[in-house]
């Protein structure tokens, strides 16, 4: 409960012109931070070099960090402050309408509460009126101990509506004490030390800031932030706002606003920037007891090295986030709301936010980038983590997590095509692995992938579609890579073989070594793909590199073969280099003319099954 | 992986690095006139690397589909097998008997990309290619534009003596 004057005098001015303060302060520390950045420390490293201009980078780099926390800090106190005075507002506005009706009722209002009201009613024989009284909020109507004055004599009319306006004046006065705790923790949070350093710990102290006035400003945020709304209506939020209202969200909440869809790729990048020390440094405060923290920490530093490494094609990172395995949403090339081809890759099993996928799977997406760059240097190439990946082949056989991600995956592509300033980029949506069961499952959502012109589907166990005409893209413009000895697009049928033949081969992929193919797992792969070519069914569903899907099959390279008693098998070697133009050069300049749009340039395979001497059972007899 | 088959002692990454580079210079000795090109930054794997080279003349459309004739008739008489063509035909890729796969694409407008990739080999440090370029070094620019005016190249009709055309 907050004590009766306390709201009723509180000057909420004080506390919106506090708020407005720190913003400007936030502000200031914003462009200062970009000063040192653009006016200083680029400069420097550009023209000078040697012990002096290092250790002056340091310093500057140091200085640099600190306009940042400033920043970071002082837009958190604004938001903490901002929410609190909307919040109590609400309840202030109650507590002076119950004021107000007190006052012209004749009733007076006592420092506790309490309501005091004259005699009124009917005169008994003796002539004097039932007397007045004092009533406070939420006090029981018949009180057991049979206190006086608490009993109601029902003969004084003021005293229901005395008791009424009790109630309402104690309930804002309860509300307005609860909010008060609520923002209590985060604004002590928000305390600094005099003479305080910048290390590793304020970082982490930042992150446990910011988690503190998200929880505190819950409702404040939700109002404040459109996130129900569809992309569309994100971005037309976005850009009714004034730059002070957006550097002030950038720092208070950059962890929604670098996710959000619908938010301009450079606005979200730049959030993300912003928001990727607080993450490590939240991840460096768990690691010490958690492996998963640890594996996120270093696929988070290496995104971070990269982001600062200055290499071409530039790089933006449009999500970041530790929920699940982990979220990266990572684009390479020309600006994705500016570029004329953007593509989005959604990978598969045994992805999740650790080193490889910051080292491998980057590489993929800039590789990409830099092929179809060379075909047409307005290019995008986005590698999107935004799903929990099976990891292990119990989740893999099951296509829910394929559903789950589905619905997020058409947001970020819708919010792609909302954000892009000419509107309708070329855009190829890339599938590889169990990322083409995504691939599949949302192209079956209503309205389709959003923006959607080519779809690639590499190393594809099966999509759950059987047909590449029901994907939602034109003829001609569904696509598959699948090298001759990529075993995972040779899966058996689900039923057909044993679970313990296909959890065989899944376990392969979840880190075996290429060379234990068992002689089972073999031999029942082999039955099934020289059984019945032209209607190959995989494991979810038609084979996409089969003559009955109707996709175009584009060259790859065969990749190795594993040694099996009667020949060579399928292995795990060419599942992986699809995007790889050096171990791959074939897929991986398919996929880079595919989505700088130009099919032109694509080399054509045969479909699996459309010819005899095609057949991968023919090549394996041999 | 086995490096190579054979007798041979095993190829280093370095030693398939030149090779490559052996390749490429035959393959632009073998072009006349004579075109600027400018090394491009490679990316070595774990065992195989490649060697990238961007034309930086300016090709005259005219000119392309005779230009690639020749590195087709060098590449086919060095004994190299066509892999695979493009559809529209600007784009096609060669493997050489000891494996190396070699590519010409011509990439945004209308500039030949050449590459030869290397087979697996022992891994090692690959150092950069030391043929000079032919003209403006733009090693670790992204997609260097062709900006090198040739009387013969740049221009649709031949307007100079001593072209060579692909019959």
């Amino acid at each position: 409960m907050l004590p009766l004057p306390a709201l009723r005098d509180l000057k909420l001015t004080e506390l919106t012109e506090a708020a407005d303060g720190w913003r400007k302060v936030s502000g200031r520390a914003h462009a200062a931070k970009r000063r040192v950045e653009s006016e200083m420390l680029k400069p420097l490293r550009e023209t000078q070099s040697g012990e002096a201009a290092t250790a002056a980078c340091e310093r500057l780099a140091q200085v640099q960090q600190n306009f940042q926390y400033v920043y970071t800090e002082c837009a958190l106190i604004e938001t903490v402050l901002t929410g609190l005075a909307a919040e109590l507002e609400s309840s202030r506005r109650t507590l002076t309408h119950a004021l107000d009706d007190a006052r012209q009722l004749g009733f007076t209002v006592l420092d506790d509460g309490g309501v005091g009201y004259p005699a009124a009613g009917t005169p008994d024989p003796g002539g004097s009126l039932p007397e007045g009284g004092v009533v406070r909020g939420r006090q029981p109507r018949f009180d057991v101990f049979g206190h006086k004055g608490d009993y109601p004599s029902g003969d004084n009319p003021n005293e229901e509506r005395a008791r009424a306006l009790a109630d309402t004046i104690w309930s804002a006065l309860n509300e307005a004490g609860a909010i008060n705790d609520q923002y209590k923790d985060a604004i002590e949070k928000l305390k600094a030390q005099q003479g305080l350093r910048l290390d590793s710990g304020t970082w982490a102290d930042v992150s446990g800031d910011m988690a503190a006035v998200h929880t505190a400003a819950e409702d404040a945020m939700k109002s404040q932030i459109p996130i129900d709304k569809p992309p569309a209506g994100r971005l037309e939020w976005w850009n009714g706002l004034d730059q002070e209202a957006k550097t002030e969200l950038l720092a208070a909440y950059p962890d929604v606003i670098g996710n959000m869809d619908g938010i301009p790729s450079a606005v979200r990048d730049q959030a993300n920037r912003e928001y990727l020390p607080i993450l490590i440094a939240k991840l460096e405060a768990k690691a010490p007891t958690d492996a998963k923290a640890r594996d996120q920490l270093a696929a988070l530093r290496e995104i971070d090295r990269k982001l600062t490494s200055g290499d071409v094609p530039p790089m933006f990172l449009l999500g970041v986030g530790d929920q699940g395995n982990g979220r990266a949403i990572v684009a390479f090339g020309q600006d994705p709301d500016t570029a004329k081809n953007v593509s989005t890759t959604v990978l598969g099993m045994n992805t999740s936010l650790d080193e490889s996928f910051a080292k491998n799977d980057l590489k993929g997406a800039f590789d990409v980038a830099s092929g179809a760059r060379v075909l047409d240097p307005s290019s995008a190439s986005i590698v999107w983590l935004g799903y929990d990946a099976p990891q292990n082949f119990d989740t893999v056989q099951s296509p829910s997590l394929a559903e789950r991600a589905a619905p997020t995956l058409t947001s970020f592509m819708n919010g792609l095509v909302t954000t892009h300033q000419e509107g309708d980029p070329h855009v190829t949506v890339i599938g590889h692995s169990y990322g083409s069961l995504v691939v599949g499952k949302a192209s079956q959502l209503p309205g389709h992938i959003p923006g959607a012109d080519d779809i690639i589907l590499v190393g594809s166990p099966g999509i759950g579609v059987d047909r590449a005409e029901d994907l939602g893209v034109p003829t001609g413009h569904v696509w598959v890579g699948a090298a001759d000895n990529d075993i995972i697009t040779y899966l058996p049928t689900k039923g057909a073989k044993s679970g313990a033949e296909v959890g065989g081969v899944l376990g392969l992929v979840a880190g075996g070594p290429i060379g234990a193919v068992g002689g089972a797992v073999a031999g029942g792969i082999l039955g099934d793909f020289v059984s019945d070519p032209g209607q190959r069914k995989l494991y979810y569903g038609t084979d996409p590199a089969d003559v009955a899907f109707g996709a175009i099959r584009f060259k790859s390279a065969d990749g190795t073969s594993a040694p099996y008693t009667f020949g060579m098998v399928p292995s795990l070697e060419a599942h992986g280099n699809y995007f790889d133009p050096t171990a791959n050069q074939l897929s991986a300049d398919n996929i880079a003319a595919i989505v700088a749009n130009q099919p032109g340039k694509v080399t054509v395979e045969t479909p699996r099954g459309a010819h005899d001497l095609f057949a991968p059972g023919a090549r394996l007899a041999q | 992986m086995t490096p190579l088959d054979g007798a041979n002692p095993p190829m280093t990454m370095q030693q398939a690095a030149e090779r490559a580079d052996a390749i490429l210079d035959a393959t632009f000795a073998a072009i006349r006139p004579p075109l600027c090109w400018t090394h491009r930054d490679s990316q070595a794997g774990t065992s195989t690397t490649d060697r990238r080279r961007a034309v930086t003349t300016v090709i005259a459309e005219e000119r392309l589909g005779g230009l690639l004739c020749l590195v087709e008739q060098h590449w086919t008489r060095c004994g190299y097998t066509l892999l695979a063509i493009s559809r529209d035909g600007r784009a096609a890729y060669f493997v050489t008997p000891d494996g190396f796969q070699l590519s010409v694409v011509v990439g945004w407008k209308g500039q030949p990309h050449f590459r030869v990739t290397t087979p697996p080999a022992e891994p090692s440090e690959v150092g950069p290619p030391t043929t000079p370029p032919n003209g403006p070094d733009h090693r670790h620019k992204e997609v260097p534009e062709p900006d090198q005016f040739d009387p013969f190249w740049s221009v649709p009709e031949a307007a100079s003596t001593g072209g060579q055309e692909c019959i």
